[in-house]
């Protein structure tokens, strides 16, 4: 999905058909990732190298004490290693609020990044969207807080998330034209409606 | 060392074969693997300056002032406790592992209990939510994680309205149009051959009792207390006060309803009117809508008391000023910021307008309250609010008595705390007031509490709401109807007697959701 260049023109097109019915603008972000994890990273080292204390502990063949803090220096390491390198370890030693935190934080740091907050009307929303957690953040700005109930934005991140990840794609699409449905009402695009932020995603590292 | 990590090892494997010996030395290293992950953490959340991305305990601070200060005290006591526990594992492990566990299983209950507690700062709308305990407010913090549509105020409303069709439908064992949102056995257990009907249902409080999640499912605990008339078969009447749990459950990940489809208790998986098949399929839309899928569902009663209601306590109170009243007003860290960003989201709004409905509220209130006619009431409050102060006034009716307020004085109104949930705006004040407040035996007028010479001074946190996204142009005119315009004329269930509009959602002004004692207010 973030490499996939075909989806990204889906993305821009669906963007600037959705505000040709708004002047509120669209803006979708894609994560790869919303934190560094290296907290958890930590976390599976020293439960590899706790486990491998507790085999060399009660194993049946001695083994030099000595090589004893070398060896849980090496497993702490590997299991280090292993966290970062497979995702799937990764999200199974993190929690589910600390993925939603972290999502959430994900999508603040976007928003003022992509000048979200930048509108004349302060009427910009943010689709963002992060892989690793498998999870979608809505973010409006004040000017539409005030005229759209956060429901509505619940309602449409529910659907992304909760579609399997072959049809994310479409949900996303999907979710872009919704969001253009609902702004229309408070934000009528007007005479100019000039495209105030780029349709193009942002891919975010 | 050598000849120390001999002996641990030579004192492990003497322990034997025995299977406690196994789990306690599996326990022992379990414990050593989480000490050296703390350390870890440790490590990464002291390296972040201004403390990282926790904002829930400083939201439960309110002493302000020193956050950073102890911040720092901490990290360096921690820093000192693990190196005493490094050192006491390495030279004396069968001391030092054990009191590792010791501290680390402490270290982490004290930070769930601060954490559950600071989530109730920063959760959304309802005081309810104040009086949560830690784990529940915990627990509240993940349901809203999995359903950021869960509101307190809805689902007070909810839960309110499904206690009263219950007791309505078990009485002549209709049970149909509740199937989806009781589960069949539950129902069947609440029927009772006697009982030929249940009216006047007036629920008293609904307090959350418990937020868990088990196996796939989130249950919601609620305790009742609710006065109630059961007809018996013999016609023969009889008032009572019950005290009931009730137990919720539904599918997690399930995103709660809007404020029309909840209070309509239609098919919760399509909308329409309620017509279940044997299997509790829907005859519309064909879902199977009876296992809590899409909907909360009534999984478990228990009644807990049961009898004719009691009197009105009365007696040891007089005028004066109350004990609160010198207490610091309680505000959230972030409150100019949110007062302002408010601003910024409603242009139109008027914290002038607001403080004088905010007035207007206490003052007809409690006109309403004083006369028993409570229904002069019924602009101003919430549901589920309107009716725990009708069950109060139908108490001191039962006691032969009238709580009078007279020469109301409110002397300040001062916002406290604005928040936001999936459908709700709600700003919280602390009113101080003082009035008149004395209780009279109605057969005589002899006054059995209070004082009608000294007044009495106190300050309470009042919370009102207003549907978000809120249209200023529908906003009401005291004495007309906000949808019809004409002179407002509403019944006890908050919908107008001229076009049938239910004006007492927040969709059209700000009502009163909740009611707090300033000893009792956590903010």
């Amino acid at each position: 999905m973030i490499e996939d260049e075909t989806f990204h023109l889906q993305i821009e097109q669906a963007v600037a058909a959705a505000e040709k019915t708004t002047s509120a603008e669209i803006v979708v972000a894609l994560a790869r990732c919303s934190g560094s994890y290296r907290d958890i990273d930590l976390l599976a080292g020293a439960i590899t190298a706790g486990l491998a204390l507790f085999i060399i502990l009660f194993a049946p063949f001695d083994v030099s004490p000595f090589l004893v803090v070398p060896y849980s220096a090496v497993f702490f390491v590997l299991g280090v290693l292993l966290a970062n390198r497979i995702g799937g370890l990764r999200r199974l030693l993190t929690t589910g609020a600390r993925l939603h935190d972290q999502v959430k934080e994900g999508a603040i740091v976007a928003f003022f990044d992509e000048g979200v907050s930048a509108t004349r009307e302060r009427n910009g929303i943010i689709i963002y969207v992060s892989v690793f957690e498998s999870a979608v953040e809505i973010l409006p700005d004040l000017g539409i807080d005030g005229k759209v109930p956060h429901a509505e934005w619940n309602r449409l991140r529910h659907q992304i998330s909760g579609a399997p990840a072959s049809e994310k794609p479409g949900a996303i699409l999907a979710a872009i034209r919704a969001c253009g449905e609902i702004l229309a009402g408070p934000f009528p695009p007007g005479e100019e409606n000039p495209n105030e932020i780029p349709d193009r995603p942002r891919i975010r590292a | 060392m050598s000849a120390r990590w001999q002996a641990a090892r030579h004192w492990v494997r003497s322990l034997g074969s025995a299977p406690w010996a196994t789990a306690y030395g599996l326990s022992c290293l379990f414990g050593f693997s989480i000490a050296l992950a703390l350390l870890a953490l440790a490590d990464v959340a002291w390296a972040r300056v201004g403390g990282g991305h926790s904002y829930s305990g400083s939201s439960s601070s309110r002493g302000g002032g020193s956050s950073g200060g102890s911040g720092g005290g901490d990290a360096g006591l921690a820093y000192l406790v693990i190196r005493i526990l490094l050192w006491i594992i390495l030279e004396h492990p069968v001391v030092g592992i054990p009191l590792t566990i010791i501290v680390v299983v402490g270290w982490v209950y004290y930070q769930r209990q601060r954490t559950g507690t600071g989530r109730i700062a920063t959760g959304s709308a309802a005081v309810v939510v104040a009086a949560l305990p830690a784990k529940t407010a915990a627990g509240l913090g993940s349901l809203r994680r999995s359903d950021p549509n869960f509101s307190i105020p809805l689902f007070m409303d909810f839960i309110r309205l499904l206690f009263v069709r219950t007791h309505e439908a078990r009485g002549p064992g209709r049970l149909e149009p509740i199937r989806p949102f009781v589960q069949d056995n539950v129902a069947k257990a609440l029927v009772s051959p006697n009982v030929k009907g249940v009216s006047d249902i007036v629920v008293g409080s609904a307090h959350i009792a418990k937020i868990a999640s088990s196996a796939g499912r989130t249950y919601v605990d609620v305790l009742f207390e609710a006065n109630y008339t059961e007809i018996y078969a013999d016609h023969k009447e009889r008032r009572l006060y019950a005290k009931e749990r009730w137990r919720f459950g539904r599918r997690e990940g399930v995103l709660s309803k809007g404020p029309e489809e909840i209070a309509s208790l239609s098919c919760p998986a399509c909308g329409n009117t309620v017509a279940l098949d044997p299997n509790g399929r829907c005859t519309a839309c064909q879902q199977v809508v009876n296992k809590g899928d899409f909907h909360w569902q009534v999984v478990a009663v228990s009644v807990l008391e049961k009898h004719p209601p009691a009197q009105v306590p009365v007696g040891g109170s007089g005028g004066g000023r109350e004990h609160g009243l010198d207490r610091r007003t309680v505000f959230p860290p972030n409150f100019a910021v949110t007062r302002k960003t408010f601003g910024m989201r409603y242009p139109e709004f008027s914290w002038p307008a607001f403080e004088a409905r905010a007035r207007e509220a206490v003052i007809k209130l409690n006109a309403a309250w004083s006369t028993k006619k409570w229904n002069e009431a019924r602009p101003y409050e919430t549901d589920y609010l309107f009716d725990t102060h009708r069950f109060w006034i139908e108490r001191y009716q039962r006691s032969g008595l009238t709580n009078r307020i007279e020469q109301i004085e409110i002397q300040k109104v001062i916002p406290c705390k604005i928040e936001q949930d999936a459908f709700f705006d709600a700003i919280t004040v602390r009113i101080f007031a003082k009035m008149l407040d004395y209780t009279v035996r109605d057969q005589d007028g002899a006054i059995v509490d209070g004082s009608n010479k000294r007044p009495r001074e106190f300050s309470e946190y009042w919370t009102f709401i207003r549907k978000s996204g809120f249209d200023a142009a529908k906003q009401t005119k005291a004495s007309s109807c906000p949808s019809c315009a004409a002179p407002l004329n509403i019944n006890l269930a908050g919908v107008c007697e001229y076009c049938s509009a239910h004006i007492t959602t927040g969709d059209f002004d700000w009502v009163l959701t909740a009611i707090d004692q300033d000893e009792d207010y956590r903010g």
